[in-house]
């Protein structure tokens, strides 16, 4: 114990700095490195800085040019991806919206083909019972749930008897707008239909029934012609019916006069040519 | 000390070893000679009266300064220079006896005197013997010390670490480092005044 403390006492002397060991050790260690060692190690740790700034310039060069080569791969990947996905598929990986469906389904549920085409034109006809069909399918999306599967327990409200009798009171404007848009939709049609056939006719089809057309179309100019005539009359230019109608005459020497008499009617007629 | 004391110290003296060590990190070679020129005796000393072979302490002390370089990238100044690079001069004085399988022994043959001393002798041939006299005396005892014990005089002698930076440099607790330096010290006085 005694040599304890007289052990720590020595230490806490010599941590103190009040040792003469420290000041003898100081005085006899004076040895320094040999200058090779010193001139090699400096070196060193110069060539050591040198060659970190040269990475480091060629880390920033590269990093220059890696950003964008590497976006133009992810893009040029991305594209092949989905390329070779729809050819293996066959369809596109981005499909288009399908409201073109419920768009058209209220128009075809209403339309009835008027026959103004007939077979014997030699032209494509609509078959109304294929419409008639289509108009039915399509209906049945729309149709009423079985009554199996009906309101639950029979369960009806009041907003649903109004909603009904809502219904009711819109659904004659409705047929007429529907009715309206369709025929327009079928003369359409067949103007379409004739025109492709106008186009093809001459080299091979029949050439009476592209003559016949051709009358058509020239009647229901004329027609319109008479009919102008005859609404100036009636509202009272009377000059201008008859410079018309005189001009009508010059264009048309052949036009059958009872067809004139068709449309402006035989009293008309009489006071035209009066004048 | 703690990390954030470092920290400060590190920001209130430009000239500090962490400092420099940081300069030199950041590519400013000069920082480095300054710190080699300042540690560089202390770090050799340690090594040579560690190893007591002259050529063994030279290649131990450049394998030291070369993995500093190495690790400069590496380095935070989370605790004291010092500290740091007596640890990596402690690690590579074990590695090599270790590599070596060999036990740590003092080789008798290799007379500390006969390195080259550059303190300034005088002119007093009488004092003159008395200094080398004292030298050799206090060789022998260091010599005579174990190993364990040498370094951590060596460490308080040559990096003026305190008891708790010899216990973090050496990987033990401050209990034992103070118990082998107080042994150290005992042994080292009891030597001076029998002689």
């Amino acid at each position: 114990m005694a040599n304890n403390g007289k052990d720590d006492k020595e230490l806490n002397d010599y941590l103190e700095g009040n040792s003469d060991i420290s000041n003898r050790y100081r005085a006899s260690s004076t040895v320094e490195p040999p200058a090779h060692l010193d001139e090699k190690i400096l070196s060193a740790a110069k060539e050591a800085v040198t060659d970190t700034k040269q990475k480091s310039k060629v880390v920033f060069h590269k990093s220059r040019w890696a950003l964008p080569v590497s976006i133009a791969a992810v893009i040029t990947l991305s594209v092949s991806l989905v390329i070779t996905i729809q050819q293996e598929t066959g369809q596109p990986l981005i499909s288009e919206p399908e409201s073109e469906m419920y768009d058209s389904a209220p128009l075809l549920e209403e339309v009835v083909m008027p026959q103004t085409m007939t077979a014997d034109d030699g032209l494509p006809v609509l078959n109304e019972t294929e419409v008639k069909q289509s108009s039915d399918d399509r209906v049945d999306d729309y149709a009423p749930a079985p009554a199996s599967l009906g309101t639950v327990g029979g369960y009806r409200t009041e907003n649903d008897a109004k909603a009904s009798k809502n219904e009711a009171a819109i659904q004659p404007a409705k047929k007429a707008l529907l009715k309206e848009k369709a025929r327009s939709e079928v003369s359409e049609k067949r103007v379409f239909a004739k025109e492709q056939l106008l186009q093809s006719a001459p080299m091979e089809a029949d050439l009476d029934a592209v003559m016949e057309l051709k009358r058509d179309r020239q009647l229901t100019l004329q027609e319109n012609e008479l009919l102008k005539i005859k609404t100036l009359w009636e509202q009272g230019s009377y000059e201008e019916a008859i410079k018309m109608f005189d001009k009508f005459l010059e264009i048309n020497p052949g036009y059958s006069e009872e067809a004139i008499e068709e449309i402006l009617g035989a009293e008309l007629l009489g006071l035209i040519k009066a004048e | 000390m703690s990390a954030i004391g470092d920290t400060l110290y590190v920001m209130d003296d430009p000239w500090s070893d962490e400092n420099l060590m940081l300069c030199y990190a950041a590519g400013d070679a000069r920082s480095f000679e300054v710190l080699y020129q300042r540690h560089k005796g202390p770090v050799y000393r340690y090594m040579l009266n560690l190893c007591r072979n002259e050529a063994v302490a030279e290649e131990l002390f450049q394998e030291v300064w070369m993995k500093l370089i190495k690790a400069r990238e590496n380095y935070v100044a989370s605790a004291k220079f010092t500290t740091y690079l007596y640890k990596l001069a402690h690690n590579q004085f074990i590695d090599h006896y270790r590599k070596q399988n060999v036990r740590i022994v003092v080789d008798q043959s290799v007379e500390i005197d006969d390195v080259e001393h550059d303190q300034p002798r005088g002119n007093n041939p009488e004092k003159q013997v008395q200094i080398n006299q004292t030298m050799d005396q206090l060789n022998k005892l260091l010599e005579s010390l174990p190993n364990e014990q040498r370094e951590v005089f060596l460490l308080r002698e040559e990096a003026g670490m305190s008891v708790q930076e010899i216990a973090e440099t050496i990987g033990i607790n401050y209990e034992a480092a103070k118990s082998r330096l107080r042994y150290a010290i005992a042994k080292l006085r009891s030597g001076l005044s029998d002689e």
